[in-house]
């Protein structure tokens, strides 16, 4: 999946978040949306995912085999909330398993798809583990194991690494990077790890 | 393969496991919707049971008792004992008959100058087991029929000793026989209505059907009440207290899954729409209340001899969960159409 923004602008009321903001990001590639705070990149990455309307502009998303939405559909992307999100009173692989079952699938073939998923963040051995028994960095993988297990043309992780230690941040990029050969990954940051680890970086600029 | 929806029975099994697990928090509400089920009959059984201690006591006070007599004291009616008897198998009517005074006799074991009357057994029942009926309190309870010898030199006759009878009969204190075959018409045609019927609108129809020679005659109730109980108590106020309750369950649920929003994020962004997130929380919402409700209909059942109706109370308990529900759903709705992102910020 190719993503095109064209001189995009987001605005809360009379706030400018950023404007005529142009950038290309491209299929099964890690892409880092850098950017201090209040930049807009979450918004940027909200406004990808269709979660949010442009002020101005207009974002392209090319998906398979030629066919091109603008605005983005959010049911064409895998989201990673920033933050510990999770069904806290079930388990890992109850949390995965929405994932597929959310598109359709058999309540067996959710299975199947949410073990692989947690087998490949590394949580394989506590997939019957409730949720809110998780640490910080399990449960930002977990949120990873959801994404994967949605199958989606693109992964989209709003801050990833926030609240996360060094291992395990490089542990989330090693991850993120993993993804790509199935996805486009957009990653919203300012955590050098995680720049490091992405195949391009972007820079979303402040307002003058 | 594929239809970017949930199936309908994943969903349902998706809102059992959240809403029944030990470990969620919505099994918190279930407790609260329970208690609230239960508190439904047992306010109802005790509410029922003033009603009808309020309306045994009128009716001891000769409530819906109605006597059909000349509306001129001055001038003499007479009701023939046939029609009178016949108001005794309308609909409403409990017993009524014709009463005569008869004068007054010494009885042994009762007392001297006893007043005796003469009753239909449509009105006095108990005259269907002996020629003699004595009234609740001119003996105790305790001997409950007997033999009495009415005047020192005659024989004794049977004698049942006779049902509390509420004012307006005039009954209790006298000792009561039969209507002789010559008693074709009284003066008095006393009506015991049900408690819970509706005199005004009885009294005129059983008036119209009673065959009456001379003045014109009226209805006179035994006793005067400025309003009417019945009505009182279906009209009060306070028997919407279930769907307030209802409407309590309902807050408290929406409250709950308002500070879950992070948790309908989690579904949103797994990729759930938005009407499939209000189907979820509509189930959820459904197996809450309706525990609510059956825990209600069980209570009813256990507490069914205190209610003249035992469906009422769970009519109640059901509505209550209705308002339940509808309450959570129609206060949910925003959370199924907000920005997933700004829910994942909730916590």
């Amino acid at each position: 999946m190719q993503i095109e923004i064209i001189d995009a602008s987001i605005a809360y009321g009379d706030m400018i978040v950023f404007e005529h903001f142009t950038a290309s990001i491209a299929a099964q590639r890690v892409t880092a949306l850098v950017g201090p705070s209040g930049s807009g990149k979450s918004s940027l990455l909200a406004a990808m995912a269709g979660f949010q309307r442009l002020r101005a502009g207009e974002i392209f998303i090319q998906l398979d085999g030629d066919t091109e939405h603008s605005p983005p559909l959010s049911s064409e992307v895998a989201w990673v909330p920033q933050g510990s999100n999770a069904l806290g009173a079930r388990s890992s692989i109850d949390n995965v398993m929405i994932a597929g079952l959310s598109q359709g699938i058999s309540l067996g073939a959710a299975r199947e798809e949410a073990t692989h998923a947690l087998e490949m963040v590394g949580l394989g051995s506590r997939s019957d583990q409730l949720a809110k028994t998780l640490s910080g960095g399990e449960l930002q993988r977990l949120a990873l194991a959801r994404a994967l297990a949605a199958h989606k043309g693109a992964v989209f992780a709003d801050e990833p690494s926030a609240n996360l230690d060094e291992a395990n941040t490089r542990e989330v990029a090693s991850i993120l990077r993993g993804l790509s050969e199935k996805a486009t990954i957009v990653v919203a940051t300012h955590d050098p790890f995680l720049m490091a680890a992405a195949d391009d970086v972007i820079y979303v600029r402040p307002p003058a | 393969m594929t239809h970017n929806e949930w199936k309908l029975g994943y969903l349902a099994r998706e809102a059992v496991r959240n809403v029944f697990d030990l470990r969620s928090r919505m099994y918190l509400l279930v407790v609260l919707q329970v208690l609230l089920g239960v508190a439904v009959p047992t306010l109802l059984a005790f509410e029922t049971q003033a009603f009808e201690a309020r309306i045994a006591s009128l009716t001891e006070q000769g409530r819906n008792v109605i006597a059909f007599q000349s509306s001129d004291p001055n001038t003499t009616s007479l009701i023939s004992r046939a029609s009178c008897e016949g108001l005794a198998s309308k609909p409403g009517v409990v017993a009524a008959g014709l009463l005569i005074p008869a004068g007054s006799v010494d009885v042994s074991a009762v007392g001297d100058s006893i007043p005796l009357l003469r009753a239909s057994s449509t009105l006095i029942p108990q005259l269907g087991e002996a020629a003699v009926v004595i009234g609740a309190s001119l003996t105790t309870p305790s001997s409950k029929t007997q033999e009495v010898i009415v005047n020192s030199n005659a024989s004794p006759i049977s004698a049942v000793v006779g049902l509390n009878q509420p004012a307006g009969i005039g009954t209790n204190s006298a000792l009561v026989i039969g209507l002789t075959a010559r008693d074709r018409w009284g003066a008095q045609c006393l009506v015991r209505l049900q408690p819970y019927a509706e005199a005004t609108t009885i009294t005129p129809a059983l008036e119209s059907t009673l065959v009456v020679s001379g003045a014109p005659i009226s209805a006179l109730p035994a006793l005067q009440e400025p309003d009417d109980p019945v009505a009182e108590f279906l009209q009060r106020a306070d028997r919407f207290f279930p769907l307030l309750l209802g409407l309590v369950g309902g807050i408290s649920m929406v409250i709950s899954l308002r500070l879950q929003g992070s948790e309908v994020a989690v579904y949103r962004l797994a990729g759930t729409s938005s009407r499939s997130i209000l189907l979820l929380i509509a189930l959820q919402a459904t197996l809450v209340s309706g525990v609510g409700a059956l825990a209600g209909a069980a209570a009813s059942v256990v507490l069914s001899a205190f209610y003249p109706d035992p469906s009422v109370p769970i009519l109640w308990s059901v509505a209550m969960g209705a308002v339940s529900a509808i309450a959570v759903v129609a206060l949910s709705v925003d959370l199924a159409f907000r920005r997933p992102t700004d829910l994942a910020k909730d916590r």
